[in-house]
């Protein structure tokens, strides 16, 4: 018997471990989360361009955790740039995480992506630099 | 027993030099340096400075260095950033631009150059 007084949330979501008072509710949620976690397994090993708001992401994905990509590859997001073997991002809609044919294929993704950052970037600093 | 040393230092940069002629000459050479800097104020430029990439306008002259107000591209520990920045400091390598045009064209390759780095430093094929 489970009992809800907002203190004890009794279902979990068994992809991400959040926890739900409604039974309902966790149902609707794991459904959805399944949907995503299945959709990453099934681009394991794959090149995949991957985005969550300003943070864009390009590489290989190596694994999953929970709902989300574990990616090795190139991540910039408007401040920074860098290599990371390990980068989990929650990518949500689908076309937040996309497979890419070949390695060339994400390079020029890649290049793409810095390319409009450095532009916003600019843009952004624009007035404060005249 | 030490000798006390003399030295003569530069009073834009505060280079020290252990003979008033050398001194001397450096301070000519430095001034001359200052004056051309000062007449670049306003300019769009780019500036080099240990490892620091900045691009934008020349905001003032101390020493001999620029300030520049602009963008930054800088690098710790393998995380490249890229920031706007109101004064950078350039002191040894300092280029100016004909227009914004051409500062914004260098701010997008010295980006691609990060961008190209990355990619080479990179390598997740290689456990196939
Ligand atoms: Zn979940
Ligand atoms: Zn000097």
């Amino acid at each position: 018997m489970n009992r809800t007084n907002g203190l004890f949330a009794p279902y979990r979501c068994l992809v991400c471990y959040r926890e739900f008072a409604d039974r309902d509710e966790r149902d609707a949620h794991s459904a959805e989360c399944q949907a995503l976690a299945d959709r990453a397994k099934a681009l394991v090993g794959c090149w995949v361009r991957a985005r969550h708001g300003d943070v864009d992401v390009v590489g290989k994905v190596r694994g999953v955790d929970g709902p989300d990509p574990i990616i090795e590859g190139l991540e910039i997001s408007g401040g920074y740039m860098v290599v990371d073997t390990c980068i989990q991002i929650g990518a949500v809609e689908a076309d937040e995480l996309v497979a890419l044919e070949s390695e060339d294929m994400a390079a020029e993704v890649w290049h793409d992506i810095v390319a409009d950052h450095a532009e916003r970037i600019w843009n952004d600093a624009r007035g404060a630099m005249e | 027993m030490t000798e006390p040393v003399t030295t003569y230092s530069c009073p834009n940069c505060g280079k020290t030099y252990e003979t008033e002629d050398e001194c001397k000459a450096h301070i000519a050479f430095c001034d001359r340096t200052r004056a051309e800097r000062e007449s670049l104020i306003g300019r769009w430029a780019e500036g080099n400075h240990g490892g620091i990439t900045a691009i934008g306008r020349i905001d003032s002259v101390t020493g001999n260095g620029v300030w520049i107000r602009g963008l930054v591209v800088s690098e710790c520990f393998g995380r490249f950033s890229l920031d706007k920045m109101p004064q950078v400091f350039a002191y040894e390598d300092v280029r100016v631009f004909d227009s914004v045009a051409d500062a914004r064209e260098r701010w997008h390759l010295a980006v691609k150059d990060v961008a190209d780095h990355l990619l080479e430093t990179s390598i997740p094929g290689v456990d196939e």
